[in-house]
């Protein structure tokens, strides 16, 4: 940096007019980037909240069915080992079907696929989330 | 301008490319470590911030003893200053490596991309100040007696030489990235935009460590005769000897076969070619 003081031209304290720039920059990103991180530190986060629903019609795959599920972290934290439950009420007989999401961040949507035994048409089915957990 | 500001800027283009590069060489292995990517979304941002903290205080000394630039500083407050700047430096190549292999997107949410990114930002800085450590810069009168027996070998068989030690540097990144499953997660988001985005991205930083960041021995390869021997072209002949050795790799490991589908073949190759050639890149410096 001394030495090329003096070809800068517009050198403080030894740094050239480009050094002063390419630092000016710098510090602008790093600032933001702490800022942002800030920001996330102050404001309290929503604990996860992952809820479950039933997309599409249930599809037929040899002889089982499956059916899609859209899991939805309601929360800004978030869930880790997230079980998928889909519940087929046929009649007296129930029947479930589980899916585990490893990971799913606040505010993220992600779908499973529930293998059921019995034609989902004609009984009750539903899908929630039966347990997660904080990471 | 005058020649002097033009010289200044010139300067200073240099040593970011030069920072960069030794950023490129450090941080591309824990990019390509899936462990990190989803430890953003673990990550509270208090930690985020003490990533970043942390890694200020090696960079203070690196910087204070011999960082990316090529005049050493000597004051605190020069190196405070670069510290700053090899900070934001890092986070902008390791933001830029993690959405090319699109391990962090737009849709990813900001604290989790940010926390990622900053844990990704270590190594990469870490390499940006010890970028003039990592690799002898070219001195202004050591740039003769680096050719000695070395260089009259390289004009008499430069292209072999540098093939040779692109696949050598190439073989010694990769063979340590070809089996695992980072590659095959990469490679299944990839869609052709951002296969060209890795080519592009691999090409750049294979020619800005050789010929531009003013490590080893960089005027006396611009003056190298040869068919593959100009910058240009020597860069493109590099490339597709890292993805040969990046192909070989996943060959040996049984990651690919003759099985595998030309199009899922072509996207593993591009997406272990690229830490394939930086490796390729710093096996020609090293020779």
């Amino acid at each position: 940096m001394t030495d090329t003081n003096e070809e800068g031209g517009g050198g403080q304290g030894g740094r050239t007019t480009p050094e002063w720039i390419a630092f000016a920059m710098s510090l602008l990103l790093l600032g933001g980037v702490v800022g942002l991180i800030v920001r996330d530190l102050i404001e309290p986060e929503s604990p996860a909240q992952p809820v479950a629903k039933i997309v599409g019609e249930p599809r037929r795959a040899g002889d089982q069915f499956i059916v899609t599920v859209e899991v939805t972290n309601e929360g800004d934290e978030t869930a880790v080992e997230v079980q998928v439950q889909a519940e087929l009420v046929l009649g007296e007989e129930t029947l479930e079907g589980d899916q585990t999401l490893e990971l799913l961040p606040g505010s993220a949507t992600e779908e499973v696929e529930i293998v059921l035994p019995e034609d989902p048409a004609g009984g009750e089915l539903t899908a929630r989330v039966t347990s997660f957990q904080n990471p | 301008m005058t020649e002097g500001q033009r010289g200044a800027w010139a300067d200073e283009g240099v040593d970011l490319v030069r920072g960069a590069s030794g950023g490129l060489l450090l941080g591309v292995p824990l990019v390509f470590t899936n462990e990190v990517w989803g430890l953003g979304h673990e990550t509270r941002p208090g930690r985020a911030l003490l990533v970043l903290g942390l890694t200020a205080v090696p960079l203070v000394i690196l910087n204070r003893t011999s960082g990316f630039r090529s005049t050493t500083d000597v004051r605190t407050a020069d190196a405070l200053a670069d510290t700053i700047e090899a900070l934001a430096l890092g986070f902008v190549i390791a933001g830029g490596l993690m959405l090319a292999i699109r391990q962090v997107t737009f849709s990813t949410p900001l604290a989790a991309a940010l926390a990622t990114i900053a844990y990704e930002t270590v190594p990469c800085a870490i390499g940006i100040g010890l970028a003039r450590h990592l690799l002898r810069e070219t001195g202004g009168g050591d740039s003769g007696d680096s050719g000695g027996t070395a260089a009259g070998k390289r004009d008499l068989n430069g292209t072999v030489v540098d093939l040779g030690a692109t696949a050598l540097g190439a073989t010694v990144v990769a063979i340590s990235i070809a089996p695992t499953a980072e590659v095959l997660e990469v490679a299944a988001t990839m869609t052709p935009g951002y296969l060209l985005v890795l080519v592009a991205t691999s090409l750049v930083a294979s020619h800005c460590i050789v010929f531009v960041a003013g490590f080893s021995d960089q005027e006396h390869r611009r003056t190298h005769e040869g068919i593959f021997q100009h910058p240009l072209s020597e860069t493109v002949a590099a490339y597709l000897m890292s993805l040969l050795v990046a192909a070989a790799m996943l060959w040996l490991f049984q990651v690919i076969d003759g099985s595998v589908p030309s199009d899922h073949l072509l996207t593993v190759v591009v997406v272990l070619g690229l830490p394939a050639c930086i490796g390729g890149a710093a096996g020609r410096l090293a020779t």
